[in-house]
């Protein structure tokens, strides 16, 4: 970060003023946080003993998970299957990927109550296999360091031969060169063993995350309730990482100014159709299959909010992305891909918050002001973030090439 | 107080380091399928993790297992209850809870609403209406200290633990405070001090665990006037209920509610109505947390289907590669 | 001999299980019953299941309750028990056993409580079985303060519809504040609850029956002065039904007795128009129909203290030796009259102020004082200043 003075400051600044306001909301969702470290839960939130679990888990940890499952696919497609055109999706997704999970584990952190023990999830003495927030924990911590590592040749790139040290420091400028490229080259030689590793996590906690729920028997609405959750939850990651790699890949290009990569876009969003219909026809047997559908024929709320999450987030996104026109069109890929994010936002929320029913019901909970305000801004961190390292990192192409 | 007590004293931890070292001892072998990598580095990396992760993985898959035959359980025979509240009392005061004095538990009207365990009262008593002319039925609620409890399962710290002796076992020095256990108890018995800032715990009975390794009772079953409430071995209450239900025809329904329900629970229940009416949850007789451990133990049995994806991945990997390497 | 031989195996198991099992022991010493010859254990327990377990303590269930002999004489059995062996959180009991043992009558008897008799003859308190220590083994055996609580809740919360421990209990001194003690409603001497009554006449409530006798259709019943004055207990005139037939904290309108037969069995001999009447009757007053006032001192007397049984209807002799039989000016304390002979009055001769020789008769003053009367004054008394 200190080499800040060295970026040559070309065209997009950092400060807009759509960026002052999710600077604004990241401030206010700061504060939030202060408050829930020093006066606890109970007083900044509305979770309860019947609704132990709230809008944090929902969003910040399931949502954040799924949303950051960009960084996996895409390395998966680029790296694996050595489709040379989606390289420059990469490092997009890949930083995506790794402030999401950051916040994940922030999100997490937030939520627990004893934060200050969290390291016991690292002490082998105290894991408990039969637990799968053990493996989504160990997973997700370890994905969120191979993260890192993935990350690293992005920041040597930046720096070999450029490091600037201020003051006194500036002795050291040339060992630190040195040393950032020997690490790259290190990094280089076993790139492939962390990339194929954070693929094989990714898929492990991804399906575990949806694995989490069905413990929670009979308090999840059957809609939602069933063994196969950990694959619907892996089908839609698949599905909901490409779709925000797409979804990001617009919106960057829009605010940055710049050309949007349609080809490798439309590319990647002709893998979708196929996810999603796996996943619905998966979704449908499921239902036949446990006898669920009838929940479905009445009018609860429940069956609106699966309606919903299914028609609005699976079919119809399905039936736009088969149109090959519409794949080419930025509008088009923009709308298909919102709905799968929407979709799968959705079904995360019903997962975890909406189709949770307590044992012995009573008043029903619904996030406080605080609980808002944190995740919203952790939203607008993430924003914030994300613009910075992007305007001072070497991740998306064209904005290299516009810089040099 | 008795040999019978003296077992107590057992070393629960022994199921899950057994399970520890067994689980280690697959790994060599399996490390084999990653031999399509060439990278050595690699191979040892990815065994490493192997281990780690399988020795977690199976580690307390035998926890379950160790329970003991004279697990202890208490029956309660809601039949006798009288709704007298004095195990609220009781439990209070053994906990050190915020308490009142005895005759304001004489006080009917909390009554007019359902309450349940909360982080100041570890087990509360409902009052319902009587059907068809006949007494209201009171119904105290506790932690049901399951079988094959979900908590214990659900935890990732092994904060909740199923003893061999039949308590389920908080011990807030492991908890991170996920309340993930919560979400799992499919009796939602359990709660949690929201209010506490830096070091709230998940409340529930503990069985009172102290006064049973002295050889005294519960204090709720000691102080209960009506003895509603039988402390004993699991299997002699059991048998205790089937005979008072078959010795009593029309005062009992043919249900011991707890027999079989969630796999299982130490404390057990005798009605003179279907247990429906009494707020109990309509639960299968498997725990839920059967499910998830299948699931999980199913796809992660000795690490195989990550380390063959690993595997996959890697020989994707080569096969696809053309000798362009990203720039 | 079959019974001798599994009283050996019982007693052998029970003692390899004392012996194996420490204090999980299942039956208490105390409660070893002793057989007699026409008995097994089988005479009350059920044994259907194998018994060759150690395990055979709570095998053996009671399903069965014997009591050999009608209970102890009437008259031998305590009045009140001060039930004090468990009391910890609360002060001891004052049990009323003999309300308890008048209303028991009624129905089933002692045998109510008193369910186990194992000799002849015999009553057993409750905790010759059951043990006042609880001990984990007493599986289906209630320790005493179960066994006394599930025997006093069954009938109590029948008709009390409650369950505070107040009722009967006082919690320790200290515990609580003396003003927010609830205090116990015992029940000596007035064992009859206050009935509900459709009509109220003074002095005592009555209950009107409308009956089918045409010219007199109205019975009016004064149940206080059945009770009280007339000396009979309940169980004569109530039979059978659960204490909750009659006791009822809901005071829902009950009438378990509305047969004219229960009535004659004392009112066999009396003309229709003694009960029967055309509007409902007012309660005896003894004064207006007598002459005879009651007051001061015999008001509280049941009237079979000097009439005998309603049956046997006595007018009681104008002397009063009946019941005062060394009535004498001697030996006559006159201050338990309430009115104590003072000063001049002390040596007065019994007639000096009472009509003849009927003592009891109210005394009269103005054979000495013009303008003095009983009992506006009284001998002894200062005049009130303002008369």
């Amino acid at each position: 970060m200190n080499g800040n003075l060295s970026i040559p400051r070309t065209r997009p600044r950092f400060f807009t003023p759509g960026v002052w306001v999710v600077t604004a909301v990241a401030i206010i969702g700061a504060a939030a946080l202060a408050a829930r470290f020093v006066v606890g839960l109970g007083a900044v939130t509305n979770l309860s003993d019947a609704y132990p679990w709230g809008l944090w888990i929902a969003i910040d940890v399931a949502c954040g998970v799924a949303l950051a499952a960009g960084g996996f696919t895409t390395a998966f497609v680029a790296h694996l299957l050595h489709r040379e055109q989606f390289h420059p999706l990469v490092r997009p997704a890949l930083l995506t990927a790794m402030i999401g999970y950051t916040f994940v584990a922030l999100g997490v952190m937030t939520d627990l109550g004893r934060f200050w023990a969290m390291w016991h999830v690292m002490l082998p003495w105290m894991w408990q296999g039969n637990s799968v927030l053990f493996e989504v924990a160990i997973c997700v911590m370890t994905y969120l360091t191979v993260l890192y590592i993935e990350f690293l040749p992005i920041v040597c790139e930046r720096f070999i031969g450029r490091v600037r040290l201020p003051g006194p420091l500036a002795r050291l400028d040339r060992s630190v060169d040195r040393m950032l490229r020997v690490l790259d080259a290190g990094i280089g030689r076993v790139m492939t063993v962390f990339i194929i590793l954070g693929v094989v996590l990714s898929c492990m906690h991804q399906s575990s995350l949806g694995t989490l729920m069905v413990i929670a028997g009979p308090k999840l609405h059957p809609l939602w309730q069933s063994p196969m959750l950990p694959m619907f939850f892996l089908l839609s990651a698949f599905a909901v990482g490409f779709s925000m790699v797409i979804f990001e890949s617009l919106l960057a290009s829009r605010s940055l100014g710049l050309e949007p990569e349609i080809d490798a876009l439309a590319r990647l969003a002709s893998f979708i159709p196929v996810l999603l219909g796996i996943y619905a026809a998966a979704k449908v047997i499921d239902l036949l299959n446990r006898g669920a559908v009838g929940s479905l024929v009445q009018p609860t709320p429940a069956a609106g909010l699966f309606m919903l999450e299914f028609i609005g987030g699976v079919v119809l996104p399905f039936a736009l992305l088969m149109r090959q026109r519409l794949r080419h069109s930025p509008r088009g890929l923009l709308t298909a891909a919102s709905l799968v994010i929407f979709g799968v936002i959705a079904n995360r929320l019903n997962v975890f918050l909406l189709a949770y029913t307590p044992t012995i019901e009573g008043e029903r909970y619904y996030p406080a002001f605080a609980e808002f305000a944190v995740t919203a801004g952790f939203i607008a961190m993430i924003v914030l973030i994300y613009r910075f390292i992007v305007l001072n990192f070497p991740v998306i192409e064209r904005l290299e090439e516009a810089r040099t | 107080m008795s040999a019978a007590h003296t077992s107590i004293d057992g070393t629960p931890a022994s199921g899950r380091t057994e399970g520890a070292t067994g689980a280690t001892a697959i790994v060599p072998g399996e490390a084999g399928t990653t031999g399509g990598l060439s990278r050595r580095d690699f191979v040892r990396f990815s065994g490493v993790c192997a281990a780690t992760l399988a020795a977690g993985t199976a580690a307390s898959a035998g926890g379950n297992r160790t329970l003991s035959d004279d697990r202890t359980g208490v029956l309660v025979d809601l039949t006798l209850c009288i709704g007298c509240r004095r195990c609220e009392w009781a439990c209070n005061h053994e906990n050190g809870m915020p308490n009142g004095e005895l005759h304001e538990f004489d006080d009917a009207s909390v009554f007019d609403e359902r309450r349940r365990p909360t982080s100041m009262h570890l087990t509360v008593v409902n009052r319902w209406p009587p059907s068809g002319g006949a007494k209201p039925v009171h119904v105290k609620t506790q932690c049901m200290h399951c079988e094959h409890p979900a908590c214990a399962s659900a935890c990732l710290v092994g904060a909740m633990r199923k003893t061999p002796e039949g308590p389920v076992i908080y011990d807030a020095s492991r908890c991170i405070g996920c309340r993930y256990c919560m979400v799992a108890c499919p009796f939602q018995f359990a709660a949690y001090e929201y209010e506490k800032a830096l070091t709230p715990r998940v409340t529930k009975c503990q069985f009172c665990r102290s006064r049973t390794q002295r050889g005294e009772l519960p204090a709720c079953v000691a102080m209960c006037p009506v003895e509603a409430l039988t402390w004993g071995r699991r299997d002699e209450l059991l048998i205790l209920a089937h005979e008072r239900i078959r010795n009593n025809p029309g005062r009992y329904v043919d249900h011991v509610y707890g027999e079989h329900e969630a796999g299982g629970t130490s404390w057990l229940y005798l009605a003179d109505r279907p247990f429906t009416e009494l707020g109990f949850p309509d639960l299968g007789s498997t725990s839920p947390a059967e499910l998830t451990e299948m699931i999980q133990h199913g796809i992660f049995r000795g690490f195989a289907a990550p380390l063959m994806l690993f595997g996959l991945l890697g020989a994707i990997g080569k096969l696809t590669d053309h000798g362009k390497e990203r720039p | 001999m079959k019974g001798l031989l599994i009283t050996i195996s019982i007693l052998t198991a029970t003692g390899a299980l004392a012996l194996l099992f420490g204090a999980r022991t299942a039956v208490p010493p105390a409660a070893q019953p002793s057989l007699t010859s026409q008995e097994s254990c089988l005479t009350c327990h059920d044994a259907a299941r194998s018994t060759d377990d150690a395990r055979v303590d709570i095998r053996l269930f009671r399903s069965r309750d014997v009591v050999h002999a009608a209970p102890a004489a009437p008259g031998t059995a305590p009045d009140v028990v001060l039930i004090d062996q468990l009391a910890e959180l609360y002060q001891p009991v004052v049990f009323d056993h003999r309300v308890h043992a008048a209303m028991s009558e009624i129905e089933g008897g002692c045998v109510n409580c008193h369910h186990f008799e194992p000799t002849e003859g015999s009553v057993q308190p409750c905790r010759a079985c059951h043990s006042p220590q609880r001990t984990a083994g007493t599986l289906d055996h209630p320790s005493l303060k179960g066994a006394y609580h599930r025997q006093c809740l069954a009938c109590h919360r029948d008709w009390s519809h409650a369950n505070g421990c107040g009722y009967c209990h006082q919690e320790q001194a200290g515990r609580v504040a003396l003003a927010a003690r609830p205090v116990p409603a015992l029940a000596f001497g007035a064992s009859n609850p206050v009935l509900p009554s459709p009509v109220r006449t003074e002095p005592h409530p009555a209950y009107v029956y409308q009956t089918r006798n045409v010219s007199a259709p109205l019975v009016s019943f004064q149940h206080l002065d059945h009770a009280r004055s007339f000396d009979l207990q309940c169980v004569d005139c109530h039979q059978g039904g659960s204490c909750a037939s009659c006791h009822d904290g809901t005071l829902k309108p009950r009438r378990p007795v509305h047969s004219m037969s229960t009535c004659r069995t004392c009112h066999a001999a009396n003309q229709c128009r003694f009960c029967h009447d055309q509007s409902p009757r007012p309660a005896f007053d003894h004064l207006a129909r007598t002459g005879w006032n009651l007051e001061p001192s015999h008001s509280d007397l049941s009237c079979v203290k000097c009439h005998g049984r309603v049956e046997a209807f006595v007018i009681p002799s104008g002397n009063c030796r009946g019941c005062h039989g060394g009535l004498s000016a001697a030996t006559f304390d006159h201050s338990i009259t309430g009115v104590p002979l003072l000063g001049s009055h002390a040596g007065f001769k019994c007639t000096r102020c009472h009509e003849k020789s009927r003592s009891a008769s109210p005394a009269r003053c103005d054979g000495c004082h013009a303008t003095y009367a009983y009992p506006a004054q009284w001998p002894g008394r200062r005049r009130d200043p303002s008369t």
